[in-house]
C-alpha cells in the first residue's frame, strides 16, 4: 500500500477525483497552511482567512477539471483562487461595520519602533510592519505576501497573479518603497520630527 | 552607476537575487560613495529582515480545525451525490462537449459521408462497365436496352427493363395463387426526382443482371431508401415522367423459389387488389382498400411468374 503522504500533488488530485477521501485530506494538509497565511496577510483577519481557505478547497473539490497540471503546479493555482476569494471578501467587507472587539486590531494606528525602521524584527516592529502592509493597495499587498512572506519566486508569483514577471518586480519595488515611507512617517508622527526625504536621484 | 540605477537593482541586491556579480559590485561601490543610497540600502535591508521575521513567526499558522471538518463533510456529500447519480456530467464529458470537439466530430462525419457517397458512385459505374456483353433480349428488353440504362444499383432486375415493359390491366392469376409467406419483410425504394441534366449513355452496353431477391427483415419494418443519382446514373427518359415513385424489391413467388435463372425474362405491369399488400406484409391504407395497386410481375422464359414488386406512382 502506497502512503499518500509520499505522493505528488498530481497523483493526489487523481485519487481525490476518484473519491479517495484520504488523498484529499493529505492534499488539504499540505497546502492549507500557505493558503491560510496568504489570506491572513492579505486580510489581517483570521476569520476571513479561515473562510478563504475553506472556499479555496471547496472550489478545488467542485471543479477539479479546472486545474491543468501542464500549466503549472498546484500551489500557484491555489494562491490564484485564494487571491480572488480575498478580493471578494474585502469588497464585501467595505460595506460591513465591525462590532466592538471584533478584529479591531486592524484599525490600530501604525506605531513604529524607536528609530526609523530601527529594528522591525522586534515584536513592536513586526506589528507596525503588519499594519503598514495592510494599508498597502491590494495589488502591492499581494506581491509582498507572495514574494516576501511566502518566499515565492517572481515567476511563481506571476503565475499566481496572472501577470508578467516584470510587473511583479516593479510592483514589489514600489511596495517596498511605500512600506519604507509609511514606517518612516509613522515614526515621525510618533516622535514629532519630520526628516528630509531619504531618496536621492543624483 | 548613478542613484536611479542603484534604486533599480536594490531589490536584487538585498535579496541576493542578482545573478550578475558585476552589477552587485557596482551597486555596493555606489552605496559606499553616496550616503543617501547607503541609507536607502540600510532601510531596505531592515525592511526585508522584518518581513522575513514576520514570515518566520507566521510559518506555523494554519486554518482552524473546523475548516477541515467542514471540507471533509462536504467531500463526503459530493461523493454520495456522485454515487446516487452516476450520470452526472463528468469533467471529461464536459471537455468533449466543448465546441472544438463538436466541430471536429461534425467535420469528420461530413468527410466520411462524402467519401462513402463517392465510393458508392464509383463502384456502381465500375460494375456497369465491367459486365460481359448481354445475351439476346426479349422484345420488351430490347426496347429498354436501346434507351440509356439505369444504374445497376437501382434495384436488381429493374436494370434496363423495369418501367418500360408491356402493361396489362388484368390481374395476374399466378400472382395471387403463389404469394410468399406473410412474415417476409420488404424494403421499399423511393426513386429520385427526374433530373433536368442531359442523359449520358454508358460506354458499354449494360447486361441485365439476375433479379435481386429482397432480403427478409423483421416483420413490419419497411426500409425506404432515397437515392441520389450521379452524372453517369441517369434514369431512362420513360422513367423521368414518374415523379416520386416508390417501388419494392422483387418478391419471389413460392413456386419459383429464390433462384432466378439468368434467362430471358419479361416484366408485366399489372394491377392487383390492394389487399395483396397485406399478404406480403406491407402496410395498407384501409380507406383505399377498393383501389387496386400497381405491380410489376417478372415472367420467366416459359411464361411462369417468378416474382412481383409493388409500384406506387
Amino acid at each position: 500500500m502506497i502512503d499518500p503522504q509520499t505522493l505528488g500533488d498530481e497523483e493526489l488530485m487523481r485519487l481525490t477525483r476518484a473519491g479517495d477521501e484520504h488523498a484529499f485530506t493529505v492534499l488539504y494538509r499540505r497546502h492549507q497552511g500557505p493558503v491560510y497565511r496568504f489570506a491572513l496577510q492579505m486580510s489581517g483577519s483570521e476569520s476571513v482567512a479561515d473562510d478563504v481557505t475553506q472556499e479555496v478547497f471547496l472550489a478545488l473539490m467542485r471543479e477539479f477539471f479546472r486545474f491543468d497540471s501542464s500549466r503549472g503546479s498546484l500551489a500557484p493555482y491555489l494562491y490564484g483562487v485564494a487571491r480572488n476569494q480575498v478580493r471578494r471578501h474585502l469588497e464585501r467587507g467595505k460595506f460591513q461595520v465591525p462590532l466592538d472587539g471584533d478584529e479591531a486590531s486592524s484599525f490600530e494606528p501604525i506605531i513604529a519602533p524607536g528609530g526609523p525602521l530601527e529594528d522591525l524584527t522586534l515584536l513592536e516592529g513586526l506589528s507596525a510592519l503588519r499594519q503598514a502592509i495592510l494599508t498597502l493597495p491590494l495589488h502591492y499587498r499581494e506581491v509582498v505576501a507572495l514574494c516576501d512572506l511566502e518566499e515565492m519566486s517572481y515567476e511563481e508569483a506571476a503565475r499566481s497573479i496572472g501577470c508578467a514577471v516584470g510587473t511583479i518586480r516593479s510592483r514589489l519595488h514600489r511596495a517596498h518603497a511605500l512600506l519604507v515611507q509609511k514606517l518612516r512617517e509613522a515614526n515621525e508622527t510618533s516622535s514629532g520630527v519630520r526628516s528630509n526625504s531619504m531618496r536621492c536621484f543624483t | 552607476m548613478n542613484c536611479s540605477e542603484f534604486e533599480a537593482c536594490l531589490l536584487d541586491l538585498v535579496a541576493d537575487r542578482s545573478q550578475a556579480d558585476l552589477v552587485c559590485a557596482e551597486a555596493r561601490s555606489h552605496a559606499s560613495t553616496c550616503s543617501r543610497c547607503a541609507a536607502r540600502l540600510a532601510e531596505e535591508r531592515a525592511l526585508v529582515a522584518g518581513l522575513r521575521a514576520w514570515a518566520d513567526s507566521a510559518r506555523h499558522e494554519t486554518a482552524a480545525a473546523h475548516v477541515e471538518d467542514a471540507l471533509l463533510t462536504r467531500f463526503r456529500e459530493l461523493e454520495r451525490a456522485k454515487a446516487a447519480a452516476p450520470d452526472i456530467q463528468s469533467p471529461k464529458r464536459a471537455v468533449w462537449k466543448s465546441p472544438g470537439y463538436v466541430w471536429l466530430a461534425a467535420s469528420v462525419l461530413l468527410l466520411v459521408g462524402w467519401a462513402l457517397i463517392q465510393f458508392t458512385r464509383e463502384t456502381g459505374v465500375d460494375q456497369a462497365q465491367g459486365q460481359p456483353p448481354p445475351k439476346p433480349l426479349a422484345r420488351s428488353e430490347e426496347k429498354a436496352a436501346a434507351a440509356p440504362k439505369k444504374i445497376p444499383s437501382l434495384g436488381g432486375v429493374a436494370a434496363g427493363a423495369d418501367g418500360v415493359g408491356p402493361r396489362s390491366d388484368t390481374t395476374h392469376p399466378e400472382g395471387l395463387a403463389a404469394l410468399p409467406p406473410p412474415e417476409r419483410g420488404i424494403s421499399l425504394k423511393k426513386r429520385p426526382e427526374p433530373s433536368s441534366e442531359p442523359v449520358r449513355k454508358p460506354v458499354h452496353p449494360v447486361k441485365p443482371r439476375p433479379p435481386q431477391v429482397s432480403t427478409p427483415v423483421t416483420e413490419g419494418r419497411i426500409q425506404y431508401a432515397a437515392r441520389s443519382l450521379g452524372r453517369n446514373e441517369r434514369l431512362p427518359e420513360a422513367e423521368r415522367t414518374a415523379s416520386d415513385r416508390v417501388e419494392t424489391e422483387f418478391l419471389p413467388f413460392m413456386a419459383a423459389g429464390h433462384q432466378f435463372p439468368s434467362e430471358q425474362r419479361q416484366f408485366v405491369r399489372v394491377k392487383l387488389p390492394r389487399s395483396a399488400l397485406q399478404v406480403f406484409g406491407l402496410p395498407m391504407n384501409m380507406e383505399r382498400a377498393r383501389e387496386p395497386v400497381q405491380a410489376d410481375v417478372l415472367l420467366g422464359e416459359d411464361g411462369r411468374a417468378l416474382a412481383v414488386r409493388f409500384v406506387r406512382d
